[in-house]
């Protein structure tokens, strides 16, 4: 079998071995080495990396538009909360697409033959979207800021650099909650069209349904993910209601789908 | 090592894999045979853990996948080389199995290397790739981790012949190293270049086993002469079983010395004498590809 022919077939240097070579002892894949992964997988692709092109895009086009229209006294928060709107629509879809692609691409494959443990690639994949809509808050509070600089020093707008806690807070716990719901819809679907078309369309298409009917009204309040976060983009603290119908929706539209999700994925056939 | 024990997987009514056991042993090249839709990817799906099992157990390295410590480093799996993110470049690929792993990712240069595919060519996107590069792709990603055991679902698929036979230098390599590689084909004569031992699998059941040599061993001997009848007589005179060939001459359970010392002690001239081909493999695998073919066109 180890004929020592040389190959013609636009070969390796050494088509005969398989470059053995020391690569040091075998150790468990650490959790912190799939996150890593996880991670560079959601920037690596095309795809990917346009996604998070348009949402600098974006994000840049409402700083410069703010900066550029009114009276010139906007404040650094109004150019923050600014940020956030693109960051809540884009964030989930990337979200999405991190849990959808393994399927529709099929890298599923790939990944749970060198993780067969199918729940700490799930949970890696999760963390990861949080992590980078982190960076990216983070991101777009630092282009926010520079945005109020140029306003202070162009437009000589007021150094107003006040932000109040329940302005980041809110941001912070809504957009959480949208990049979680994103993750369970795209694991529970896996499928990314329609994971996006539900994301997008089941809460408003509720949101439409319980407007036209009275009595639904009540319980909807409950349940309307659109409008049990709203209380957090208003800059100051929910209040004890406000925070038990968050808690009910969340169960609904981000504990629910992920639960399912999570089960379909760690019994799912891989083909 | 490989083994199954009694494995089954049903999918509903359907049994795609019904009772197999077969081992494939280090240092040898196992070729696992049968037409399209014999149950030859099922198989090696519940082998790397992909596919649940019915019942039945199946075990690399002595435990199931799942329990493989860093699995990439003992087993290497290709299972589908289209399975890959087409925006994600060759090189990025491997990079992303790398890291995974735990590997330096000067690695990953020494497995396009060792695979054939050019800097430039890992900078493309894998969309673009024809299907032999992602063959190789495949197998540089299944090399990649160092591992003593390959489980690969036809890769020889979209390689030209130069690059078949590159294939089994490589993988001939890797078990003269001590490795065990299973791979499938649902060609024989892929097969019987590759394999030193077959596994021929048809609607989910083992209907053979052994090695390449044992399998396709010329049986018998062919012989042609001058009076085939007179001869024919001759031989049964002397205890060898024998019967008319398709095609003339006749067909001895012999080997060719002891049929020609008949003839020349009983003055018969031959035309021909030769080992006989062994039809039985081929016939066998024909009857199982003839079979789903029919299927296939009945559907």
């Amino acid at each position: 079998m180890s004929t020592q022919t040389v190959d013609t077939s636009r070969p390796g240097t050494d088509p005969g071995r398989t470059a053995r070579e020391d690569l040091g002892p075998v150790r468990a894949v650490p959790f912190t080495r799939l996150l890593r992964v996880e991670l560079r997988k959601q920037a690596d692709t095309r795809a990917g990396r346009w996604f998070l092109v348009l949402i600098a895009v974006v994000t840049v086009a409402i700083l410069v538009t703010l900066l550029a229209t009114g009276d010139g006294s906007r404040t650094f928060q109004d150019y923050f909360e600014g940020t956030v709107t693109p960051l809540q629509i884009f964030l989930p879809v990337l979200a999405i697409m991190a849990a959808t692609s393994e399927w529709s691409q099929r890298t599923a494959m790939s990944t749970f033959t060198l993780e067969p443990r199918r729940g700490r690639v799930v949970a890696a994949k999760v963390l990861a979207s949080l992590v980078l809509g982190a960076t990216l808050l983070v991101v777009a509070a630092a282009l926010a800021a520079l945005t109020q600089l140029a306003a202070v020093l162009v437009r000589g707008a007021e150094a107003d650099w006040t932000v109040t806690g329940w302005v980041v807070g809110g941001a912070v716990i809504a957009l959480t909650v949208f990049l979680l719901q994103g993750s369970a819809f795209g694991l529970a679907l896996l499928n990314t069209p329609a994971a996006i078309v539900a994301f997008f369309a089941l809460p408003t298409a509720l949101s439409v349904v319980s407007a036209l009917i009275e009595s639904w009204r009540d319980t909807m309040s409950w349940i309307d993910i659109n409008q049990t976060t709203v209380p957090f983009f208003t800059g100051s603290a929910p209040t004890g209601e406000q925070w038990a119908q968050f808690a009910v929706s969340m169960a609904v539209w981000v504990v629910l789908p992920m639960a399912i999700g999570v089960w379909r994925v760690l019994h799912r056939e891989v083909k | 090592m490989i083994t199954t024990t009694n494995l089954v997987r049903r999918y509903g009514d359907f049994t795609a894999v019904d009772d197999v056991t077969f081992s494939a042993r280090p240092g040898r090249v196992t070729g696992f045979l049968g037409p399209n839709g014999a149950g030859k990817s099922t198989t090696m799906r519940v082998l790397t853990g992909l596919t649940p099992a019915t019942s039945g157990t199946a075990h690399v390295l002595d435990r199931p996948f799942a329990e493989l410590t860093n699995p990439g480093r003992h087993v290497g799996v290709l299972l589908d080389a289209s399975a890959q993110h087409s925006g994600r470049t060759g090189r990025e690929v491997l990079t992303v199995s790398a890291l995974t792993m735990g590997l330096d990712t000067r690695r990953v240069d020494r497995m396009l290397d060792v695979v054939g595919l050019s800097a430039k060519e890992a900078r493309r996107r894998v969309g673009n790739y024809s299907l032999g590069m992602r063959q190789r792709l495949g197998i540089a990603n299944a090399l990649l981790g160092e591992p003593q055991v390959l489980v690969l679902d036809e890769p020889a698929n979209g390689l030209d012949p130069a690059g078949i036979r590159w294939m089994r230098d490589l993988l001939g390599g890797f078990a003269d190293e001590g490795g065990t590689v299973l791979l499938s084909s649902h060609l024989l004569n892929e097969i019987e270049r590759i394999a030193d031992d077959i596994v021929v699998i048809g609607h989910g059941r083992i209907v053979a086993q052994g090695t390449t040599e044992d399998l396709l061993r010329p049986s018998g001997t062919l012989v042609r002469s001058a009076d085939d009848a007179a001869l024919a007589w001759a031989l049964g005179e002397e205890g060898l079983e024998h019967a008319a060939a398709d095609g003339g001459g006749v067909r001895v359970q012999a080997e060719p010395v002891q049929v020609g010392a008949v003839a020349a002690s009983r003055g018969i001239a031959l035309v021909e004498l030769r080992p006989a081909d062994n039809r039985g493999l081929e016939e066998m695998f024909l009857t199982l590809t003839a079979d789903t073919a029919r299927e296939e066109s009945a559907a």
